[in-house]
């Protein structure tokens, strides 16, 4: 059976790019040159990893303002609650 | 106009002897691109960027082998690149239809081809599945020198393997062949 099939590789003909193709490629090269060629930009894994250093970026910014504004309000209640009580301490001299 | 010159211009940019680098290659190996992907779509594209990355890296190339064999190199590297990313895109497919689009089917190469009778359509077609089947190796070297009539010289140097490296795939590949095509047969 096989090589029934393979004798028909012996009446295939090559078949070749047409008379045009030339000028595909040279105005790809060209839209490449002139920086045209922005389609890696909108590859599914290109905006996946875009989107994931997004939300890091996010959630890192997010737990660096909660943190500084945790702090300020830790030492605002302090200091808000000495006041307030007569509990600061006064020098004597 | 020699190997040597050839080279020497289009590291100068030469626009006509990169055209005619061009028109003289890129038939024979859009014929090697489309019989390894099976879809003239994405052999066209592969054979574009197959010149677009000589014309790029031309001044990398080392003479030591023929300018043909560099090109051909490169156009099966990007081809086998295409059906890796193929087979994992209808991988992914298989699991998450929803989350990819549907894969471009291969087109039927026995349609293409000229020298095919409409009698022999049905056994060309058979056989072209049978081929898609094979794994990566297997079917380059099946493709090179069964199909194409490429001499092992130039096949060992494209695949950087030798001789009885590629006669040992060759007869694997027909083993597998017929088992493809049993298949293909069966009731």
């Amino acid at each position: 059976m096989l090589e029934g099939h393979l004798q028909l590789l012996d009446d295939m003909q090559e078949v070749g790019t047409d008379e045009f193709f030339y000028s595909r490629l040279r105005a790809r090269i060209e839209a490449r040159n002139a920086g045209g060629e922005w389609g890696f930009m909108v590859r599914p894994a290109m905006a996946i990893a875009s989107l994931s250093l997004l939300l890091v970026l996010n959630g890192f910014l997010l737990f660096q303002y909660n943190k500084t504004n945790n702090k300020q309000d830790n030492a605002y209640s302090i200091q808000r609650f000495a006041t307030d009580y007569n509990q600061t301490i006064q020098s004597i001299y | 106009m020699n190997e040597q010159e050839l080279i020497e211009r289009l590291r100068q940019g030469d626009e006509p002897a990169f055209r005619w680098l061009v028109d003289t290659l890129s038939s024979r190996i859009y014929y090697t691109v489309l019989n390894i992907l099976q879809n003239p779509d994405d052999a066209e594209d592969a054979l574009q960027e197959t010149f677009i990355q000589v014309y790029e890296s031309i001044h990398g190339f080392k003479t030591e082998s023929r300018i043909s064999t560099w090109v051909h190199k490169i156009a099966i590297r990007k081809a086998l690149e295409k059906l890796r990313k193929r087979k994992t895109r209808q991988r992914i497919q298989s699991i998450i239809p929803w989350w990819m689009p549907e894969e471009k089917r291969s087109v039927d190469l026995a349609e293409l081809n000229p020298g095919i009778d409409t009698e022999n359509k049905e056994k060309a077609t058979a056989l072209y599945k049978a081929i898609a089947q094979l794994p990566d190796k297997q079917q380059l070297a099946f493709t090179l020198i069964r199909i194409q009539g490429m001499k092992y010289e130039e096949a060992t140097e494209i695949m950087g393997l030798g001789v009885k490296a590629i006669e040992s795939l060759l007869s694997r590949a027909k083993e597998n062949l017929k088992k493809n095509l049993e298949q293909h047969y069966k009731p």
